[in-house]
């Protein structure tokens, strides 16, 4: 329709936005994986700078979100995809947070297989999260996004797993290898909390398509 | 439970061959206000029409089925049909105050009502221009002539002229399309209030307006009802994809 032109052209620039932010954070994760496999700090240091980037993402979502409620009055499956565009951007800002706190981390300890290998660990389900949720999101796959939840059960898993480890380590070791593995409780638990996040995503796929809240995990 | 005023089944009208209401079931429940909505033409004025049988008016109209008032049948011939107008008032989309005083036109019901002392009507004009929150700008002048007020005043005061008679439902038909930004939120909020003592139902081309001042939102399309629900159900995520492509500016 011709007087939905405009207003089609503004929606399909705030998905292309919301889509282009997931695989910029996507990036941050995959480089943050590399740079904890090759110890590699100056990588390390770039992906903490490209942080302000996709601050900057969530900030020019949230305006064009709200020039589309001033301008356009959305209802419906327009307005819940425009709300749903600023829950995803709140999520994947404060996930790429959490790239960053792992790129101080790989900053400033000394790499040791035993922790880099358990955090390493809890990327190959992260980052088949991101692929599913670009999918879904673009395909409106609503199976694909349920499918998320799966991914993130088995880190939840994971962290139980190395936390209890961990934490063992904390208690019989002293000094230098307990604070080793403090750390890297700290650094599991942001990556714990990354698969929430992204769940938190699919769901937001799921209400602007059904319009109804589903707890996944 | 909500107490309904109308209870529609089965309501089909014709203007001669042309089939403007298709078997509309639906009801209208006590102090709500219930928004009509749908493109020109697609049967939303015909049917409040039905509602105080102003469509008795046109000689081609014919009515098929059942529409309840109050629990009582009143699309019966014997039926009072000066009485249900009485009790069931409107307002139409552009004011139309009659060439007289501001008292006088809201006077002109209950005069017709047989109520002649002066006190009395007084009284009556006071309270209907005060709930149609016209009363503190035209209380200085109320022998002027309605023709001299603003277009939004008209439109008050044409609501004052209806609640004059203490109805219990007002039925309005586009009321404010033909009002400026700030005379429409004045009605708007003034249906806000009006909804503690009466039942409102209200034909608006604007899905904001529905949106913001109705409690129920019905979809009417070719002359059939096709989705009611509350408000809220309607705009966040109607049941079907034509109301959805209607609401979101898709079609009409």
């Amino acid at each position: 329709m011709n007087e939905r032109q405009h207003f089609e052209r503004q929606l399909a620039k705030l998905r292309t936005r919301v889509v282009t932010m997931m695989n910029d954070v996507a990036d941050q994760y995959k480089r943050v994986r590399q740079a904890l496999e090759l110890n590699d700090k100056k990588l390390a240091h770039g992906l903490i700078a490209f942080d302000e980037d996709i601050n900057q993402q969530e900030i020019d979502i949230n305006e064009n979100v709200l020039s589309i409620i001033i301008r356009e009055t959305p209802v419906a499956t327009d307005l819940r995809m425009v709300i749903t565009a600023i829950k995803i951007a709140s999520d994947l800002e404060r996930v790429a947070d959490y790239a960053c706190n792992i790129a101080k981390y790989i900053i400033h300890t000394q790499a040791q297989a035993l922790y880099t290998d358990a955090i390493d660990a809890f990327f190959p389900p992260i980052l088949a999260m991101f692929d599913q949720l670009a999918q879904a999101y673009a395909d409106k796959d609503l199976e694909l996004a349920m499918a998320v939840a799966k991914q993130d059960e088995q880190i939840d898993d994971l962290f139980e797993k190395h936390v209890k480890k961990f934490i063992r380590i904390t208690k019989t070791e002293i000094n230098t290898s307990a604070e080793e593995a403090a750390r890297a409780i700290l650094v599991i638990k942001q990556l714990e909390r990354t698969g929430d996040h992204l769940t938190n995503i699919a769901e937001a796929i799921i209400y602007h398509q059904k319009a109804t809240h589903i707890v996944l995990n | 439970m909500m107490t309904t005023v109308f209870n529609i089944e089965n309501l089909n009208l014709f203007y001669g061959d042309f089939h403007a209401l298709k078997n509309i079931d639906m009801v209208i429940y006590k102090n709500q206000v219930t928004a009509l909505i749908g493109p020109s033409g697609c049967g939303k004025s015909t049917f409040i029409r039905c509602l105080n049988r102003m469509n008795d008016l046109i000689p081609e109209a014919k009515m098929e089925g059942c529409v309840r008032f109050d629990g009582e049948e009143c699309q019966i011939g014997g039926y009072d049909v000066i009485g249900l107008r009485k009790r069931v008032g409107m307002v139409f989309q552009k004011p139309n105050p009659f060439p007289m005083s501001i008292f006088d036109n809201v006077a002109f019901g209950p005069r017709q009502q047989g109520i002649k002392q002066k006190e009395v009507l007084q009284g009556i004009v006071e309270k209907a221009l005060k709930q149609a929150a016209l009363y503190e700008e035209v209380k200085d002048r109320l022998t002027s002539s309605a023709l001299s007020l603003s277009g939004g005043q008209q439109q008050r005061l044409c609501i004052a002229r209806a609640l004059a008679l203490e109805p219990e439902v007002i039925l309005m038909d586009e009321p404010t399309s033909a009002l400026d930004p700030l005379a429409t939120q004045r009605i708007e909020s003034l249906i806000n209030d009006l909804k503690e003592d009466y039942t409102i139902v209200i034909v608006t081309h604007s899905m904001q307006q529905a949106a913001r001042i109705s409690d129920y939102t019905a979809f009417f399309y070719m002359g059939e009802l096709r989705e009611i629900d509350t408000t809220e159900k309607i705009f966040k995520a109607p049941r079907l994809k034509q109301t959805e492509d209607y609401i979101t500016g898709r079609f009409g």
